[in-house]
């Protein structure tokens, strides 16, 4: 039995704010006893019969057996399906009456927070997961400028991704900045394809923001152009993309490589691994990914599906040779009955921690625990043929 | 004592340069002595002292091929010799010890 | 979905540019072409010659190694150079650093006397054949003249032991400048254990001091090679061996083979023999060319066709132990794999060009004198002096470094410039050696057709690609050994 997917965004049951009034983005408070200076700049999620003055805006989740209850007067609320039940003390969200919408922008009790600066791109990756839009969405920034300093100061870590964040250029870079300023002690991850740092001057800007503690994920798909520039539907994608890995290093910004497993890059993923063992031995970080069946996955299926088991010899050989190079390796995504024991060091349980699943087949086996589960997606898509529950005494 | 080979080479294809280096490769078995013969570059190879028959044989059969690949490396050495300066440019570009101690 | 461009739109171009490589000749009709960082690739003949005509399709099997490798690269593409300038930076980044290894003659006297040693005295005279303080202390201020931020000290004899006096001397003075200086230090005695007492393995255990010892093979073997009093070197070795690695840590004892003609049929007893005594991997040597082998001419090529027998079969030996999950290394190969199969170098003095000796390691005679390698000191015992740069006592640090026979050896034996050399697909791997070629041709750059040194080399070179090509298991091995230097 897995949890169940959880919705991040829709529609609401109601609102109440003045009228055209613009969206809020408000951080979520549970505490009924939160000293009043405090409250005017939070949302209280209503979950019993206590509704305390002075707070910004009002939360009710969504329920048959009773109305409303009185709120002070002119007090905004908003009234959410019953699955935002999840909503905690010092999530974000925003609320846009105008539309009736929610979105959750940050989830306090989650380690993995990501924030989409933007749906543009310039790949068109065959596994893309967040298939690109075109069309300004620069509100998105805007949204996330004001989010930033509602994080929780303690949050340990926070992403960017996209589309392609460096897209928006100057005002990605401000985010960076405005992380820095606010959340000194939050470790920030980019993923980003690289090839704006191709620009010195931009990868320079971008070296000066000095960020105690900031990692670029980039993927790098293959050892060869053609095969990297059409997995990612992009000619001069690897030329660039290695380009700004080097300036990056240069200027000692921390990069981490990312690549996805599947049937286009499974044939040379060894020689990818030699191949940044002997040009960019430097980069402190390799990700190996299994693949997301979400996206344009789907479209492309048959062109990109393998099944891990059927790969798991290869997939020991390319971490072999990472790991006998002294680089820092680890494997995501897969499941652990698909892979073999000597890749175990190097497996991570899960990459984001609301999306895991298991399927009827894992059904007794001793290791769910140590074992990261699927992706919805891949319930509802393909996964493995070979998952067979670990017995107790296996190792 | 083995007869001399005597072997002739257009020289509007084969560069002296790499007669000269494939018979330098074989020195420990044989000797070449080269000359000009109009448009051919005539070789005369003679065995070193002490090499049998065979190892003659085999000794002109290698210097036929090392001027072949001689000829190619020639060939690879003049169209990339640029670009290997432009590299080692690249390289040492930011460690200061260009111009010399 | 047809917004998705298929495979056609992403080919490699087919006017591809050719990178700077080199190449030559494998067994089975193949080639093997490098670059001048040391990667390389097996290519088949016609693909080799459809290349450097332009003319290989962007389809062929070969085509994306070519790229990755660097070995062409499409108009327009920057990242090729870019790397490409990144590896030679790294592969040549130790050159900066200069002179690591620093070795100290304490002493000539020893208690063996081995037939093929040139430079041992039986004798009890300390004034005539021990280091004195003086030239210590001037070595010492020697070593610190070099930029390197790791310097290792060796101990060489003679026995070395035998002066022990003098050992601490130069571990303590050096130690004591070292705050200074604040570089890596290592310090390592090049003996025989037969001498070990308690007293020196608490200084060794005190100091970090490292041993370096000799093991031939099993006992008859061993001691053939090695006559001392008694004809017990080898009991004396194993008894050493035991009591130092109880002392110090099972792994700060290393041993080297010496190779004569007695050890050729042997290898695979020697390597049980390493094996028996625990250690993590053998050198198996070259013959060395000093000594009464100089005079022979016969030397040079019935020994290397025997030697290379033996280091085959020694190899074939070891990479079956290999397979059988017994981790044990060939040290030779493993230096040649780092410099093959990744960017770093593995600061080997004797496969380095410019040739390592003078710059990256020199010798400190107990007499004063300074010399650029061990062989080099042999060659003075025969009273031959071409390559003593000079005396501690009486010249300065830059009269030795930038002495005219240190110049003239780097900058003529370069194999960049050298024939054959300049032009060889395995010159990456390779070095100059012009103490070797003085001695045994008289030249030190030496006709290399009629080298061992080349020989040899350049088989071992060939013979290891030729094993990574034929079995992945193989590479696999290899690709750990490369990786640990």
């Amino acid at each position: 039995m897995g949890q169940q997917l959880l919705i991040l965004g829709g529609k609401v049951i109601d609102v109440r704010a003045p009228v055209g009034s613009h969206a809020r983005i408000v951080s979520v408070s549970t505490n009924a006893a939160l000293p009043i200076p405090l409250r005017p700049s939070r949302a209280f999620l209503v979950k019993g019969a206590t509704i305390p003055d002075g707070f910004g805006h009002y939360i009710f989740l969504e329920s048959t057996d009773r109305g409303i209850p009185p709120l002070p007067d002119g007090a905004e609320f908003t009234v959410l399906p019953r699955n935002y039940a999840y909503l905690g003390d010092g999530d974000i969200i925003r609320i846009s009456p105008a539309d009736a919408a929610v979105r959750v922008l940050f989830r306090a009790s989650s380690s993995h927070n990501s924030f989409l600066v933007t749906e543009q791109c310039n790949h068109y990756c065959l596994m893309c997961s967040q298939p690109p839009k075109r069309g300004d969405d620069s509100w998105i920034i805007r949204d996330i400028e004001r989010a930033i300093p509602l994080i929780p100061k303690a949050t340990p870590e926070l992403g960017f991704t996209g589309g392609e964040p460096t897209l928006a250029g100057e005002q990605f870079l401000s985010l960076l900045r405005l992380a820095k300023n606010h959340l000194p002690r939050t470790s920030v991850h980019v993923l980003s394809n690289g090839r704006a740092f191709k620009d010195y001057r931009f990868a320079r800007q971008y070296a000066d923001i000095g960020h105690p503690d900031i990692m670029i994920g980039i993927p790098l798909y293959s050892d060869v152009a053609p095969l990297h520039d059409y997995i990612v539907q992009s000619n001069g994608a690897f030329d660039e993309t290695i380009q700004g890995i080097l300036n990056l290093k240069q200027l000692q910004q921390q990069v981490e490589i990312r690549v996805v497993i599947h049937q286009q890059s499974l044939p040379r993923l060894t020689q990818l691994c030699e191949f940044l063992a002997r040009n960019l031995l430097f980069v402190d970080h390799v990700a190996l990914m299994g693949l997301e069946m979400t996206g344009f996955t789907k479209a492309n299926l048959e062109s990109l599906w393998v099944d891990p088991f059927d790969y798991k010899d290869k997939l020991s050989e390319a971490v072999g040779v990472l790991e006998k190079a002294g680089m820092n390796v680890s494997l995501y995504n897969h499941q652990l009955c698909l892979v073999n024991n000597d890749v175990h060091p190097y497996y991570r349980k899960s990459i984001s921690d609301w999306k895991n699943e298991y399927a009827p087949e894992c059904d007794g086996c001793a290791r769910t625990n140590e074992c990261g589960g699927f992706f919805s997606s891949a319930m509802q898509v393909r996964y493995s043929r070979h998952i067979a529950p670990f017995s107790p005494n296996k190792r | 004592m083995t007869l001399p080979v005597l072997l002739d080479f257009d020289s509007q294809i084969y560069s002296g340069d790499a007669l000269q280096k494939a018979a330098y490769r074989c020195i420990d078995r044989i000797t070449v002595q080269l000359e000009r013969n109009g448009s051919l570059l005539s070789c005369r190879i003679e065995s070193n002292l002490g090499v049998d028959g065979y190892d003659f044989a085999q000794a002109v059969e290698e210097f036929q091929k090392n001027v072949l690949d001689y000829q190619l490396r020639e060939r690879i050495r003049v169209e990339t010799e640029p670009l290997r300066n432009l590299v080692l440019g690249i390289a040492f570009s930011r460690t200061g010890l260009q111009g010399g101690e | 979905m047809s917004k998705f461009l298929d495979k056609g739109a992403f080919l490699p171009p087919s006017d591809y540019k050719l990178l700077p490589l080199k190449f030559d000749r494998l067994s089975h009709g193949q080639y093997v072409i490098t670059n001048f960082v040391g990667e390389y690739l097996v290519i088949a003949d016609d693909d080799l010659h459809n290349l450097i005509a332009h003319t290989l399709t962007p389809s062929a099997a070969i085509y994306p190694d070519l790229l990755a490798k660097h070995f062409v690269y499409a108009p327009g593409q920057q990242a090729p150079l870019q790397l490409l300038a990144l590896k030679a930076r790294t592969k040549y980044a130790r050159l900066a650093n200069f002179t690591n290894l620093h070795i100290f003659v304490v002493t000539l006297r020893c208690d063996h006397s081995c037939p093929y040693c040139q430079v041992s005295r039986q004798s009890e005279d300390r004034a005539a054949f021990d280091m004195t303080t003086e030239v210590a202390d001037k070595a010492i201020e020697f070593v610190f003249r070099s930029p390197s931020p790791a310097i290792k000290v060796e101990f060489q004899g003679g026995e070395p032991l035998l002066n022990f006096e003098m050992v601490k001397y130069v571990v303590r003075g050096t130690k004591e400048k070292n705050k200074v200086f604040q570089r890596d230090l290592q310090f390592v005695i090049a003996t025989t254990l037969s001498l070990l007492t308690d007293e020196i393995l608490a200084f060794c255990a005190e100091h970090d001091v490292y041993l370096s010892s000799s093991l031939d093979g099993p006992e008859d073997l061993h001691n053939a090679n090695r006559p001392r009093p008694g004809r017990d070197s080898h009991q004396k070795f194993v008894a050493g061996l035991e009591k130092a690695r109880g002392a110090l840590g099972y792994d700060r004892i290393s041993a080297l083979m010496t190779t004569t003609d007695k050890s050729l049929p042997r290898v695979k007893e020697i390597i049980d023999e390493y094996l028996r005594l625990g250690f993590g991997g053998i050198f198996l040597r070259a013959l060395s060319p000093y000594g009464f082998a100089i005079k022979t001419k016969k030397f040079a090529s019935y020994d290397t066709a025997e030697w290379l027998n033996f280091y085959k079969e020694g190899l074939a030996y070891i990479i079956e132990l290999n397979r059988a999950g017994i981790p044990f290394v060939e040290y030779y190969a493993s230096i040649i794999l780092t410099k093959m199969l990744t960017p770093a170098d593995p600061g080997f003095v004797d496969l380095m060009s410019p040739s390592g000796a003078g710059i990256a390691a020199i010798v400190f005679n107990y007499d004063g004198a300074v010399y650029p390698s061990d062989e080099s000191r042999m060659l003075a015992e025969m009273d031959d002096y071409k390559f003593r740069l000079g005396h501690l006592l009486e010249n300065s640090y830059e009269e030795i470094i930038l002495s005219d026979v240190l110049m003239d050896a780097l900058e003529t034996t370069y194999t960049g410039s050298v024939p054959m050399c300049a032009d060889c697909a395995f010159e990456p791997y390779c070095g100059a050696d012009p103490v070797y070629h003085y001695a045994t041709q008289g030249d030190m750059v030496g006709r290399k057709p009629e080298s061992p040194f080349c020989h040899r080399n350049m088989e071992v070179f060939k013979h290891l690609i030729e094993l990574m090509r034929d079995d992945a298991e193989v590479r696999r091995i290899f690709y750990g050994w490369a990786n640990n230097c």
